[in-house]
């Protein structure tokens, strides 16, 4: 028991060191741990803080779920039935290279309101994750389950509810938690940018402030909730795909 | 026979069926299945042998509904098979369980998708020694269980026709025989018509009323051999004299096939063994003397 932890322990003690050491040679400026948790101690009961993180909370969930909802569908129907993905790919595939970010000009210029723009910019870092693995379940769903289905006395759509949806949910939920990972990573660029309010406006405002220890806060705090989102993506894969999920 | 059951067996009727594979051009074109007649009566159990690559498949999967004839039809007690329908049950090959069904919902699977009744399914389970894993997944079977379980489901659907595809030829040889045992005693249990598809002599003659042997490409009936054997069958019909007799004829019947196949092969390049053994170094030579002798 005590072994499984060696390794763990281990990794974040080197991290720490390294941390430190970093900052004792060539970079004077960086705060050393403790005074990073000092800041992190005053900061998580600052009610402005909490603000900021349900702030980006919401700019991140809002858009996700409505990404999932689009994606999804469109993936999943695109890979499996070969017309619909005529119709709907080629546009997408146009759209998908031109990076989140970029389109942050735009959207400051086309949409009113920051609240709006900054969540477009997140949804579309969840969108396109979501949409290609979708897609790809689809696709990648052995045909011959269709054809097994279709003799035991299903339709077209019960073989889709059946064999396509249950056959494409491990990429689908792989789909996710890429997704939940880039709507954080294009919120943080959004916020700083156009922010006004939230972690990844609270990390730049503590730069333009001077402020080396809440850099720093900023940055771990946007880690924690990133990686909590990613953690309940996971418990969601692991409760829809329960058969392959356990470890033989 | 067993009461409440919907339908008894139904009658086959292949008429004329061809199916071609592949392009446009003649030359491109490949012949699985060759202007094929063949008719199997209500509750006859009928097993099609042939080497790989005789179109029995191809032949299956035409009467299964899966794969359109290119010439000629499937009747079905009169009607034209159009597609799949779950009055025509199949096994394959590998099993086809759905990973991400249970057992038991992999089993329920037919009569719940089509609004019937599921009440059957424990007892399936019961009669096929799965009912300690109804709650696992098909990942956790082995090979015989996995068969068993697909054999579960499609009993479950009560079809008038059972299609089945070498069912057997992954499993290790003892598991198979116990399987072919097995499938006897369910089919006895309903009216199914049966078709089922093998390259396993011993397995095609224990199994059927009447053995076809398809010929290899074009896919074609060669002969239909009748079984005298007495039902039920157990383990000691394969060393019954008749069933060695059986056993016999149908392998000269085949190799006589696979011999052909293979004189023909042989005979597109004459000579060159001989060649090459009598010119150790001239490669060139033989190979030109060859090209020469071709026709």
């Amino acid at each position: 028991m005590t072994g499984d932890r060696i390794g763990p322990a281990t990794s974040l003690l080197g991290l720490g060191t390294v941390w430190w050491l970093v900052g004792a040679t060539v970079a004077p400026g960086l705060p050393t741990p403790p005074v990073v948790a000092g800041a992190a101690a005053t900061v998580a009961t600052d009610p402005s803080f909490l603000a900021s993180a349900a702030t980006s909370a919401v700019r991140v969930y809002v858009p996700f779920l409505l990404a999932v909802a689009l994606a999804v569908p469109v993936g999943l129907l695109a890979g499996w039935h070969d017309p619909f993905a005529d119709l709907t790919l080629p546009a997408l595939e146009l759209l998908r290279p031109i990076p989140p970010i970029a389109w942050i000009p735009a959207v400051i210029l086309l949409i009113p309101g920051t609240e709006p723009g900054i969540m477009f910019i997140t949804f579309l870092g969840a969108f396109f994750p979501i949409l290609l693995n979708a897609l790809e379940g689809g696709r990648s769903v052995d045909r011959e389950y269709a054809k097994a289905a279709r003799s035991l006395g299903t339709d077209s759509a019960s073989t889709f509810r059946h064999v396509a949806v249950p056959g494409a949910l491990p990429s689908i939920t792989t789909g996710l938690s890429v997704g939940m990972g880039l709507a954080w990573l294009n919120l943080v660029a959004a916020e700083m940018l156009a922010g006004g309010s939230g972690l990844g406006y609270l990390t730049w405002s503590a730069y333009t402030g001077g402020s080396y220890p809440h850099i720093v806060v900023g940055m771990l705090s946007i880690a924690a909730l990133g990686a909590a989102s990613t953690a309940a993506v996971g418990r969601l894969d692991r409760w829809l795909v329960p058969w392959a999920n356990r470890s033989a | 026979m067993s009461p409440g059951r919907e339908s008894s067996g139904g009658r086959i009727a292949i008429e004329g069926l061809t199916k071609t594979y592949g392009g446009e051009a003649d030359d491109e074109r490949v012949v699985a299945v060759d202007d094929l007649d063949l008719e199997i009566e209500p509750g006859e159990f009928v097993t099609v042998l042939g080497p790989s690559g005789c179109g029995k498949s191809t032949l299956l999967d035409c009467v299964a509904g899966h794969v359109e004839p290119t010439e000629g039809r499937v009747t079905v007690d009169g009607d034209p098979v159009t597609g799949p329908d779950p009055s025509r049950g199949v096994v394959f090959q590998e099993n086809r369980l759905f990973p991400w069904k249970t057992v038991r919902e992999n089993v329920a699977f037919g009569p719940s998708v089509r609004g019937r009744s599921t009440d059957r399914v424990p007892e399936l389970l019961e009669r096929m020694g799965l009912s300690s894993f109804a709650d696992s997944y098909p990942s956790d079977l082995s090979g015989g269980m996995a068969q068993r379980a697909e054999l579960a489901r499609l009993l479950a659907n009560e079809p008038s026709i059972m299609l089945m595809d070498e069912p057997f030829s992954a499993l290790d040889a003892m598991t198979k025989q116990r399987m072919q045992v097995e499938l006897l005693s369910a089919w006895r249990e309903t009216d199914a018509t049966a078709l089922f598809v093998t390259h396993d002599v011993e397995e095609a003659i224990l199994l059927a009323d009447r053995v076809v042997v398809m010929t290899a490409r074009p896919g074609t009936v060669k002969t239909v051999v009748d079984v005298p054997l007495e039902r039920p069958r157990g383990h000691d019909a394969r060393t019954t004299e008749a069933f060695t007799d059986l056993k016999r004829r149908l392998l000269a019947s085949i190799h006589d096939e696979a011999g052909s196949e293979f004189a023909a092969e042989a005979g597109a390049r004459p000579a060159t063994l001989a060649d090459g053994g009598d010119d150790g170094d001239g490669d060139d030579a033989a190979d030109s003397s060859g090209g020469g002798g071709s026709p």
